[in-house]
């Protein structure tokens, strides 16, 4: 059984994302209502709130939870923060892959596979790239 | 060295065509005004719109540009994406069918629409789609399949049977939706003052072919005919040509004039056959045969038919050229004739609702008495039909197995459907009883089955104990 965890830098990528969002609200809270008025307190409590919730205590227990593992038969996702859950995707079941990485991602050297089969698709994230090679010349090699 | 490839270069414009469409056609008619014009002023005015059909071009290019694939014995290998760049394996052995589509807009530029499926992936969307040379399509088959294998020629359509599947098959309202479409767009592009002529005219001549109904009323019939008109001369010219050979493994299916549609199947991509016929054809005894298969019917102007019509008595001869193990056996497990109105409660439902709801609206508006009269005639003739249809679907209706493969027989819409499937690709049963049906020990059978989407199959009314033991699920 040959097992690894996500990228560490995986957590950057989310909080990079979760800062990007949280801009958003931010800026409409200060365009349409007046600092430290009733409303302004409201909104800017809220986002920080959510940002803190996301940013301190649900991505890294979420990274934490998250890591592959494969045995030449079958690929398995362990993953989940409030629910454990694991899912699970027989090789011989492969339809095709696809392996993709965003800007963002690329900045950081993690990739993103995706392993479609017959009915459900398994997305692996937070992939660095020797464990990313690796699987995809692996299952390259098995179903061809 | 692999050598990757890129698509056509019209892929550019078959990319962008719709946000572009939006953009051009106002900029070249501003631009035909211009010439004859000042063209300072009017390049002063639309630098915009021509700043942004540059941008949209330029990005169309630079997609094209990031799209290469390469093909192999393993499979093939698509690169795409500009800013989330995916690389996308499919291994050979997955592949389940190939079809290429020769659009006859795109046949002066020598391009063909390729695309490859497996079983997995999305069902809206091919796996694999790109447009290519007709050169680098003939490259990419050779990579993929051994075409050194005879052709053998399995069927050859018949323009009579082609015709009648087409009447059997032409739905008005898919044609009444490409008139209209194609009018508005013709009114977007050349003014709307052609768009309502074209409606006026339309108007004047229903009313010459009125023969003394009212003319709203003529109107909407005549608004039906030439939708089904309409959709009846697209089926005729995407079945026309049909041809079903077998090449080595693969089931080659090639059909259409204007766009030429060609599907490699693998014979594992076969999920079902259906045998279709209407209540006109049934009493014709004649046949329709339909394959529910990976990669095939997937879009619109996709063929799914593989025979357009057989005579009854030479129909098993052709399943068992096509594909030996689908040949349709008689149902063993039939429903009662005590169920009958299972069967035909819905329709009656129609042909009982109609008239009540015309005679209502006929004593709140009086003065609507004829029109009225005219339009409850419509659905009623439908009404009728569906009744017939259901009540011989009571006799016909059943399923049976052997060798394997089930044989389901049932009814839907207007359509009478034999369903041969293999015991392997049904991926779910379900009974459901009602209270009546649990003191009869009968039950409705729903099947499902799954190629391009999934579809389910009901039989009505059968008994459940049989049902369990034929589907081994005691």
């Amino acid at each position: 059984m040959f097992s690894f965890n996500a990228s560490k830098n995986i957590l950057w990528v989310w909080r990079i994302r979760l800062a990007l969002i949280c801009l958003i609200p931010s800026i409409l809270s200060s365009w349409f209502f007046k600092p430290y008025s009733v409303l302004w307190i409201i909104s800017t409590s809220l986002w920080l709130v959510t940002f803190t919730f996301f940013y301190a205590f649900y991505f890294p227990i979420k990274y934490k939870k998250l890591s592959y593992c494969h045995d030449g038969n079958i690929f398995i996702k362990n993953y989940g923060v409030i629910y454990t859950m694991t899912k699970s995707v027989p090789l011989k079941n492969i339809q095709f892959i696809v392996k993709s990485a965003t800007p963002l991602e690329k900045l950081f050297k993690i990739y993103t596979f995706r392993i479609v089969g017959a009915g459900s698709q398994l997305i692996a994230t937070g992939l660095g790239s020797d464990d990313l090679n690796f699987l995809y010349d692996y299952i390259r090699r098995e179903k061809s | 060295m692999i050598s990757k490839y890129r698509c056509h270069p019209i892929q550019i414009i078959v990319n962008i065509w719709r946000l572009l469409i939006l953009l051009l056609i106002p900029l070249i008619r501003g631009l035909f005004n211009a010439i004859t014009g000042d063209l300072v002023s009017w390049l002063s005015g639309a630098w915009l719109d021509i700043c942004i059909v540059a941008s949209i071009l330029g990005l169309g290019i630079i997609q094209w540009f990031c799209k290469v694939y390469y093909a192999d014995e393993k499979g093939i290998t698509l690169e795409q994406g500009i800013i989330k760049k995916q690389i996308s394996f499919i291994p050979r052995e997955n592949i389940l069918s190939i079809v290429t589509t020769k659009r006859f807009f795109l046949r002066p530029f020598n391009a063909v629409h390729v695309r490859a499926d497996t079983l997995g992936g999305s069902f809206q969307n091919a796996d694999f789609n790109v447009l290519l040379t007709k050169k680098r399509m003939e490259m990419l088959k050779k990579s993929l399949f051994n075409e050194n294998h005879e052709t053998k020629k399995l069927y050859q359509s018949n323009l009579i049977y082609v015709i009648a599947l087409s009447l059997i098959s032409s739905n008005s309202f898919a044609g009444i939706i490409i008139i209209t479409t194609f009018i508005s767009n013709l009114g977007e592009a050349l003014g709307k003052e052609l768009s309502k002529r074209i409606y006026d005219t339309f108007h004047l001549v229903s009313q010459k072919l009125a023969f003394g109904i009212p003319p709203a009323a003529a109107n909407i019939a005549f608004i039906l005919f030439i939708g089904w008109f309409v959709a009846f001369i697209k089926n005729v010219i995407k079945y026309r040509n049909l041809t079903v050979s077998q090449k080595g493994d693969y089931i080659n299916v090639k059909g259409g004039i204007f766009t030429i549609n060609n599907c490699f199947l693998d014979p594992k991509s076969f999920i079902c056959l259906d045998i279709r016929q209407t209540l006109l054809t049934k009493i014709m005894r004649v046949d329709s045969l339909f394959v529910h298969a990976i990669g095939m019917g997937k879009y619109e102007n996709d063929l799914s038919a593989l025979v357009p019509g057989v005579k009854h008595k030479h129909l098993n001869a052709v399943i068992k050229d096509l594909s030996p193990k689908f040949v349709p056996t008689n149902p063993t497990l039939k429903p009662n004739f005590g169920a009958v109105m299972r069967f035909i409660a819905d329709p009656l439902y129609f042909c009982a609702s109609i008239p009540l709801l015309t005679y209502i609206l006929i004593q709140n508006y009086p003065d609507w008495r004829d029109f009225l009269m005219s339009i409850a005639a419509l659905p009623m003739v439908p009404a009728l039909w569906f009744l017939a249809v259901r009540f011989i679907d009571l006799f016909t209706s059943g399923i049976s197995k052997k060798n394997g493969c089930y044989t389901i027989r049932y009814s839907k819409g207007f359509y009478f459907h034999t369903i041969v499937v293999p015991k392997d690709k049904i991926i779910a049963v379900k009974t459901r009883q009602s209270i009546f049906q649990k003191m009869d020990n009968r039950c409705d059978v729903f099947i499902y089955t799954c190629s391009e989407g999934i579809t389910t199959h009901k039989c009505r009314n059968l008994i459940k104990s049989d049902v369990l033991k034929i589907f081994e699920r005691n």
